[in-house]
């Protein structure tokens, strides 16, 4: 092989030591902050439904996705039970530790249909946008119609390339780098039920305003 | 009269000082990727679709020792497109770095590469390894979204032609997605059984077999598509197979260590299946 002048392999060389000394510093100056209440405590009362229980993690699950607090529980409305799950992160570190739904649900044998992207827009003392993503599950004969989004700091995607670049540029001005992946289910009659999206979203419009609070304010570092 | 022959200037011997530079910045290359290449060691050591991944370097510097002859006549030219796709490169790893997109951030490492072979050598020296840089990408898992997605896909296509079969054979069976009724036996095709493994590891081969037993581009694209259709019917003849067995003979061919051993002699056809590929294309390349 021929000879390179060697000015430009120092220049090589230089900007490898550089973004080595870079990448190493990453990990440092990502902001983590501790919460002073658990989530679960937050979120104890949803306006319009009844707390149905907790439903136990296993600590294997809780080890596997990296959860540094969650909810998982079922509230009822009548004879409809929702079941909302939040895991919970509070640094960017842990961005990827969440699935997104379209990856590990058909690994447990759901069929997903009539996936949609939708945004919720509400107002009560202030105005609420909520882009989130919804399916329809099947496993056997029963149907749950799925609601979820990821939330990056106080705004919210329906697709996990949005929440990391909101991260990114959070990060980058110095603002919330906590983050969570948060999902409605509601169990459905049968596959065309369409009372269940009307209680879905009046669950979502009672409890973001009670979870972003707790992002916003729950927080000490 | 006398004839002298100038050498150029940058032939010869490399003297140690050099040698040493370049085992610099390799080093500092692979420390810079440090945090790749431990994730990527990772997912080769623990997942079974990775695994040919510890394959795909060596494999790599050997495509370009083989050219060694040629490589050697290049003449280094400077290019300063290569110093700027090296930046851009080395900017987008630190910011996927940031935000945890570990197949961005691996992605770079084969286009670092490529930005350093330019900015040092020029576009006749990358031109020359292009094929042995971008065969690195194959060492990179497939986004989750694309696996689930591409495996879903497989899953249903395969329990729908093998049960599709299977009822033109006269056997009684019905499909609901990929849950295959039997009269006294249920299956279902799960993502282990989609096919994707074998899929990921016969393309690699057939890549590999590709760039070293044709010339012609057009081949070589051939036999590595060739590899699709060649996983997914050997996969439908495994569950055809399995549907068949169960059905007359009362076996149970979805127990272990039989399915495993099932497993390893359906991918030896399909291996079988690629070789008879080749040998039909090389014919087309006398």
């Amino acid at each position: 092989m021929r000879k390179v002048n060697n000015k430009k392999l120092f220049l090589t060389i230089a900007i490898l030591i550089a973004v080595s000394f870079i990448i190493f510093r990453i990990p440092e100056n990502i902001q983590t902050i501790e919460k002073k209440y658990p989530l679960r405590n937050y979120l104890d009362k949803v306006p319009g439904f009844q707390n149905g229980g907790d439903i136990p993690l296993d600590a294997s699950i809780i080890e596997e996705l990296k959860l540094d607090d969650y909810v998982f529980r079922r509230y009822k409305n009548g004879e409809t039970t929702v079941t909302l799950y939040i895991g919970y992160y509070y640094s960017i570190q842990k961005v990827g530790a969440a699935h997104d739904p379209l990856v590990c649900f058909p690994g447990q044998g759901w069929e997903l249909t009539n996936r949609q992207t939708e945004e919720l827009q509400w107002q009560t003392e202030r105005f609420y946008s909520l882009p989130y993503a919804s399916m329809t599950g099947k496993i056997g004969q029963n149907y749950e119609l799925i609601a979820y989004w990821f939330q990056s700091y106080d705004q919210t995607s329906s697709s996990t390339l949005s929440q990391k670049l909101m991260l990114l540029k959070n990060t980058i001005m110095h603002l919330g780098s906590d983050n969570a992946f948060c999902r409605v289910t509601v169990s459905m009659k049968n596959s065309s039920d369409k009372n269940v999206v009307k209680i879905a979203e009046d669950f979502i419009k009672n409890v973001y305003p009670l979870f972003l609070d707790y992002v916003m304010n729950g927080r000490q570092k | 009269m006398s004839l002298s022959i100038k050498k150029p200037s940058n032939s010869g011997n490399f003297s140690s000082w050099q040698i040493m530079l370049y085992v610099i910045l390799l080093a500092s290359l692979i420390v810079a990727y440090l945090p790749v290449l431990k994730n990527l060691f990772s997912v080769w050591m623990d997942s079974d679709e990775y695994s040919h991944g510890f394959f795909i370097i060596p494999i790599s510097m050997y495509m370009v020792w083989r050219q060694r002859e040629s490589i050697g006549k290049i003449e280094p030219m400077t290019s300063w497109t290569g110093l700027f796709a090296l930046f851009a490169t080395l900017f987008i790893y630190l910011l996927s770095s940031l935000i945890r997109i570990t197949t961005i951030s691996s992605v770079t490492l084969p286009l670092c590469i490529a930005a350093i072979i330019l900015f040092l050598y020029g576009t006749k020296m990358l031109r020359a390894v292009f094929f042995p840089v971008f065969f690195l990408l194959l060492m990179i898992p497939v986004p989750e979204q694309i696996y689930s997605a591409v495996t879903i896909q497989l899953q249903l296509l395969v329990s729908k032609l093998s049960v599709e079969i299977a009822s033109t054979g006269g056997i009684p069976i019905y499909r609901e997605g990929n849950i295959i009724h039997l009269p006294n036996r249920t299956l279902q095709v799960v993502q282990a059984c989609s096919g994707i493994r074998s899929l990921i590891t016969l393309l690699t081969l057939c890549l590999v077999i590709g760039y070293f037993g044709f010339k012609s581009n057009i081949l070589r694209a051939v036999i590595a598509i060739g590899a699709i259709p060649i996983a997914v019917l050997v996969n439908i003849f495994r569950v055809l197979l399995m549907i068949v067995v169960f059905h007359y003979l009362q076996f149970d061919l979805t127990e272990d260590p039989i399915h495993t051993y099932l497993g390893l002699l359906v991918f030896a056809l399909s291996l079988g299946m690629a070789w008879c590929l080749f040998k039909g294309l090389s014919l087309c390349e006398k």
